[in-house]
């Protein structure tokens, strides 16, 4: 997943035809939209939706500073780099999830 | 509301204490057991650029600052926003060499080294070396990669 994200970004940032603010937001598909977000420290945030929700980068910056940093980032005894190995960080963010406006648990 | 506030600030006094002391500490027992100021200064770096690694996400998270387009944006955005938002203080950026790749940081007051004297026989030490290796962490993750 990660070369076709890397080539989805690159090729975005060559089209921009002026300064490219945020870059590669999302891309759909007829089944389903897939929606990104990357900090300046290289972290890749990628969150596949239904195609009802048109913005989730504001859904990522909250993951990233209020999931991420706080539960990963702060705790020395995550890696960083190795897989997310945070039981508070899994269920915190299983809770955020299902009370964004846009999820309903009929599917899944 | 007034009592609010005098909390607050009353809190931050008493961190930045416990902090300078916390540090000292630090530095003092590294000292007793290294007995060797390079050594010492080595250890200082690599806990910075420890501490560097994981601050530069928080810095990101909490100044949703985007990626600075050249090294002087980078020089000012290190000076104003992140030494300010972590010590409350903000150096100068000067004595910028000539090829524009190097530049110095001037603390005016280092709240690392407040109520500090630094004996004779530790000539060598470089007492804030911890500062030197959280920049350096800090900005190895960020340093321009792909695109």
């Amino acid at each position: 997943m990660y070369g076709m994200l890397f080539s989805i970004r690159s090729f975005v940032s060559k089209m921009s035809p002026l300064d490219m603010k945020d870059g590669f937001l999302s891309f759909q598909t007829s089944k389903y939209r897939l929606h990104y977000y990357e900090t300046p420290s290289g972290l890749k945030f990628v969150m596949n939706t239904d195609l009802s929700v048109s913005n989730a980068r504001e859904t990522l910056q909250h993951i990233y500073s209020n999931l991420y940093v706080e539960y990963i980032v702060k705790n020395p005894v995550c890696v960083l780099g190795h897989n997310l190995d945070s039981e508070l960080f899994s269920s915190r963010l299983d809770a955020f999830i299902r009370a964004l406006p846009y999820y309903s648990p009929r599917a899944a | 509301m007034s009592r609010q506030s005098n909390r607050t600030t009353d809190s931050k006094k008493m961190n930045s204490e416990l902090f300078t002391l916390t540090y000292g500490a630090l530095v003092t027992q590294l000292c007793k057991d290294y007995e060797n100021d390079e050594e010492v200064n080595k250890q200082l770096d690599k806990m910075g650029y420890n501490i560097g690694v994981r601050l530069i996400e928080d810095f990101l998270a909490r100044s949703s600052i985007g990626r600075c387009q050249d090294f002087r944006e980078t020089a000012d955005v290190i000076a104003k926003v992140a030494f300010k938002m972590y010590l409350g203080v903000t150096p100068s950026v000067t004595n910028w060499s000539p090829a524009g790749d190097e530049f110095s940081l001037i603390l005016e007051n280092n709240p690392l080294v407040d109520f500090v004297e630094l004996p004779d026989n530790h000539n060598t030490l470089i007492y804030s070396n911890l500062l030197c290796g959280v920049l350096r962490g800090a900005l190895e993750m960020v340093k321009s990669t792909l695109f």
